[in-house]
């Protein structure tokens, strides 16, 4: 039903167009303006209508409808032809300034149902109807909707890459001051696709994009001011930059709670196939599943709540979440009850909003003792809804869930002592409260703790700290999305589209991002870069994971240095990097690595005993490492042995050669030595 | 030459014994070596009957967990009891010891709905023990040199230890239920003043499974026939 009612809305709004003989001059007007910029738009338009048209049957439709217009057209002009000029001069007036509006209206009206459509859809499928609306709406000049296909266009979406077209269409957004488009270019020429490489120019495209208030840019530059990369290090600049992206993030998590993206590591991923702890596997869901509908209450409640907010692939479904609380409230689960009262307090598609169911949930959970009830009947008495606001009620009741070690009381109570609501305002148990949320990960109390070490309340100021809080709270914005959509074209065997994704994450200083675009650069299946340029970008994106503290990457930097892969062959320097790993990680790989260096003496002196010492060491510190171990001492031990052989002969050789030269002047005296007996002896045995 | 010997050892395994045994250690050492998980054996109905994952009605009777005590328990009874039933009471009726295989599965399958079972292998072995059992109650068991008891007590007694062991005995329940109505429709039934065999071996079972005899005037000896003589030797388990 959905298709057809939304193909007749279509059909409507293409009934509702005029397209007239004075719009199509408007056009040529246009074009002899910018005859360069305007043709290459354009061909781009027609390429893209005519790649998502040909899913589609709309496209005859359209064809008729364009055919009866034009008729239509016709007969009026020749009408027109034959009232006076006066008359017709001030209807080609008036109907050269409808036809313009008309023009912008429509696209602006297939804008927004393409919006709507994208974010209702659940499915593919509708994704596609959405972007074919926001094509049609590109084809009318509409610049939100060309920001949609040009990111379609780069990042591989719904099956067609295409980065040249995508390039072209940005130049031109940015030229008419688009700062997406401005961001994405920069992006582009940060690591050459498409583009040429070109670290200034990439700068000056994230200033402006920053300036025009894109919040990727606005990461990205924070992140290039905090590390240091193509700009001097400069902690206060990264923390202006950091804190209008955590600004609105906070803003809008206080509105909704936000919903945290899983990040799922490539490198990690070949060795332990059957445990990917992140996307939830369709055989593994479905036997949770069964498990729900047999009963189990703590799989039923788990379910629940990863189709409240959408988690581990599965997708947001409001309905099967409260089917599934509603199942385990009935089997008398504490937990359920909170999250039915959560679902009631904030209303959504399958429960409308309403504080007193909200309350009466919120009491059974609590009279149970559940942290999230108490937490819920916090919330209602602290904003007065359904209740009469009372903020001891609150305090109290948040106070027990706190003690319960929820950390969103936990935030709350922070919040009560930071701001002052209905008690003292006490900046240190702010800060206490704030600091024990924060631990569970709690994103607003996050935000509050780097507010106090920006501003120096309550703590000593520390731009540092501020800095990387705030960080940690830009990253839960909604482009982590991108995580979830690079993974799956990564499983599908779509491997620029991921690592496009990812790169653009990376450069936005996400470290999981920053190991997973090195990992697909790495293994040179990626076509968008040169063979020659993955290695040394893989390395720089190592390296700026390594600093991050990803050990597995600081291993990589040590690789890459040993074997020179993308740089020169430098032992000292992979020493080097496998001591940080070994010593400040205790990672066993580079304790292995580095007990062989130290036995053949690469890069550093040789030294027998603490290469087997290492070797031991990385035994104990993991079980896979048993038996790379076990060979690998065998082998030193029977090396030690063969030189003890060879020491062995050795001596005895010498021993021989010192008999030589003692002897060999007088060998003649020798030799009579010996005959003279002989002679006795055979005289004597003739006689005898 | 040794590897010849090994062979003809394993085919003197009688058919259907051997292609259920080496069925079930080929699952297991399939998911020991990851090419397959166990989520993608399970009995679950709605996959079987919305999603037609067919296979998943056979797979949950050939896995019995990792490899370990558990595994190699199942395997031992399942190759042990199943051997002796094709040996014994089963010699020369391969295609009636197939019609109980297929049976026993239909039964504890409709079971199965209604109990929150995942893998029902277990079960199956203990209704291949229950029928034995029954099928020779004469003979004395010894188990750990500590229990001494006939053989139709020996379903109980697994259950006991289950019981022990603090797993949950709904597996040994089935098993026994599932064998106790074979058993009876099959050898107690049809004795009974009017009673009548109701479990009729398909004649297609009969023409894929059974050798014809090559002679028709042939009379089993005692020993071949159900049930066996009156009397039984000791049989030492676990010693």
């Amino acid at each position: 039903m959905k298709p057809l009612s939304l193909l007749i809305e279509i059909l409507i709004i293409l009934g509702v167009t005029i397209k007239t003989i004075k719009a199509e001059e408007h056009n040529k007007r246009q074009k002899e303006r910018n005859v360069t910029t305007q043709v290459s738009v354009n061909e781009i338009k027609q390429y893209l209508s005519h790649i998502l048209e040909q899913r589609t049957s709309s496209n005859v439709i359209n064809k008729r409808e364009n055919l009866l217009e034009k008729k239509k057209n016709q007969r009026k002009i020749r009408i027109k032809g034959i009232q006076n000029k006066d008359i017709l001069k001030r209807n080609k007036n008036h109907l050269q300034k409808q036809a313009e509006k008309n023009f912008t209206d429509e696209g602006d009206q297939l804008f927004k149902m393409g919006i709507k459509v994208l974010q209702q859809s659940k499915s593919q499928k509708q994704k596609e109807e959405a972007y074919l609306l926001f094509a049609k709406a590109a084809d009318m000049g509409n610049l939100k909707a060309m920001e949609k296909m040009a990111d379609a266009l780069l990042f591989g979406n719904f099956g067609v890459q295409n980065i040249t077209a995508a390039i072209q269409l940005y130049e031109s957004l940015a030229k008419e001051g688009s700062c997406k488009a401005q961001n994405a270019l920069g992006f582009l020429s940060s690591y050459g696709i498409g583009m040429e490489y070109d670290q200034a120019k990439a700068l000056i495209y994230y200033t402006f994009g920053s300036a025009g208030g894109n919040m990727m840019s606005q990461m990205i530059l924070g992140y290039r001011y905090l590390s240091g990369i193509n700009v001097l290090q400069n902690c206060e600049v990264a923390l202006s930059y950091y804190k209008k992206v955590a600004d609105y993030i906070a803003d809008t998590f206080e509105k909704s709670e936000g919903v945290p993206v899983e990040k799922v590591r490539l490198t990690e991923r070949p060795e332990n196939l059957s445990s990917n702890s992140e996307i939830l596997d369709w055989d593994i869901y479905q036997y949770y599943k069964f498990l729900a509908e047999r009963g189990d209450v703590q799989i039923q409640v788990s379910l629940g709540q990863l189709h409240l907010i959408g988690r581990k692939g599965l997708d947001q479904d409001y309905y099967k979440a409260l089917h599934y609380f509603l199942k385990a409230a009935k089997a008398g689960s504490a937990n359920a009850m909170a999250f039915i009262g959560k679902m009631y307090l904030e209303g959504n598609a399958a429960v409308p909003q309403n504080n007193a169911t909200a309350f009466k949930y919120f009491s059974m959970a609590a009279s149970k003792g559940n942290a999230i009830g108490l937490h819920g009947l916090g919330l209602l008495y602290f904003h007065g809804k359904g209740v009469p606001l009372n903020y001891a009620e609150a305090l109290k009741y948040f106070q027990k869930a706190a003690e319960k070690g929820w950390p969103d009381a936990q935030f709350q109570l922070g919040f009560m002592y930071y701001s002052g609501s209905g008690i003292w305002k006490d900046y240190k148990l702010a800060f206490k409260y704030f600091y024990l949320a924060s631990q569970s990960g709690q994103p607003l109390a996050i935000y509050y703790l780097a507010k106090m070490y920006a501003t120096g309340t309550g703590v000593v100021r520390s731009c540092r700290t501020a800095v990387e809080l705030y960080k940690g709270v830009c990253e839960l914005g909604h482009w982590a999305e991108k995580f979830l959509t690079a993974y799956f074209a990564y499983k599908d065997g779509d491997i620029d589209s991921s690592l496009v994704q990812y790169a653009l994450l990376a450069e936005m200083g996400y470290e999981v991002a920053q190991s997973n675009s090195a990992f697909i650069l790495e293994s040179k299946k990626a076509n968008i870069l040169e063979k020659e340029k993955m290695y040394p970008m893989a390395l720089l994106l190592w390296n700026r994971a390594a600093i991050q503290g990803n050990a597995f990457a600081r291993v990589k930097i040590g690789d890459y240095h040993y074997y020179g892969y993308g740089t020169k062959k430098d032992y000292q320097t992979a020493a080097t990097h496998y001591s940080i790993a070994a010593n400040k990680y205790h990672n066993a790989q580079a304790m292995f690595n580095l007990a062989y260096m130290y036995e053949h003496g690469l890069g550093i002196t040789k030294d027998i005993h603490l290469a087997r010492r290492l070797y031991d060491m990385a035994a104990q510190t993991s079980p896979d490492a048993h038996i790379p171990v076990l060979f690998a001492v065998m082998k030193l031990e029977t090396t030690h042995l063969l030189r003890d052989i060879l020491f062995f002969n050795f001596t005895t050789r010498w021993n021989w050669l010192k008999l030589d030269n003692t002897i060999g002047p007088h060998w003649d005296l020798f030799v009579i030595g010996l005959i003279v007996p002989g002679l006795i002896l055979l005289l004597r045995n003739h006689h005898g | 030459m040794a590897y010849q010997s090994l062979r003809l050892e394993y085919l003197q395994i009688p058919p259907v014994s051997r292609a259920y045994t080496t069925a079930c250690v080929l699952t297991t050492a399939a998911v020991q070596l990851e090419l397959i998980t166990p989520f993608q054996l399970y009995f679950n109905p709605e996959l079987i009957f919305k999603h037609f994952q067919i296979w998943r009605l056979i797979t949950n009777f050939l896995f019995f967990g990792p490899v370990g005590f558990n595994f190699l328990f199942n395997m031992i009874f399942l190759y042990r009891y199943c051997r002796m039933l094709e040996e014994g009471s089963f010699r020369g009726r391969t295609a009636d010891f197939v019609f109980m295989f297929l049976f026993g599965g239909f039964l504890m399958t409709l079971f199965g709905l209604f109990v929150s079972l995942v893998f029902l292998g277990q079960a199956f072995t203990i209704m291949l023990v229950y029928v034995w059992s029954r099928r020779n109650p004469y003979v004395r068991m010894n188990f750990f040199g500590l229990l001494n008891f006939q053989a139709p007590f020996l379903p109980w007694v697994l259950m006991g230890f289950s019981l022990l062991l603090g797993n949950s005995i709904i597996v040994d329940l089935l098993g026994i239920a599932v064998g106790h109505i074979y058993f009876f429709l099959e050898d107690v039934f049809p004795n009974q003043p009017g009673g009548i065999r109701i479990l009729k071996t398909p004649s297609i079972l009969k023409a894929i499974f059974d050798t014809p005899d090559e002679d028709p005037n042939y009379n089993p000896l005692p020993e071949e026939r159900p049930g066996g003589f009156a009397w039984g030797e000791g049989q030492r388990l676990g010693g």
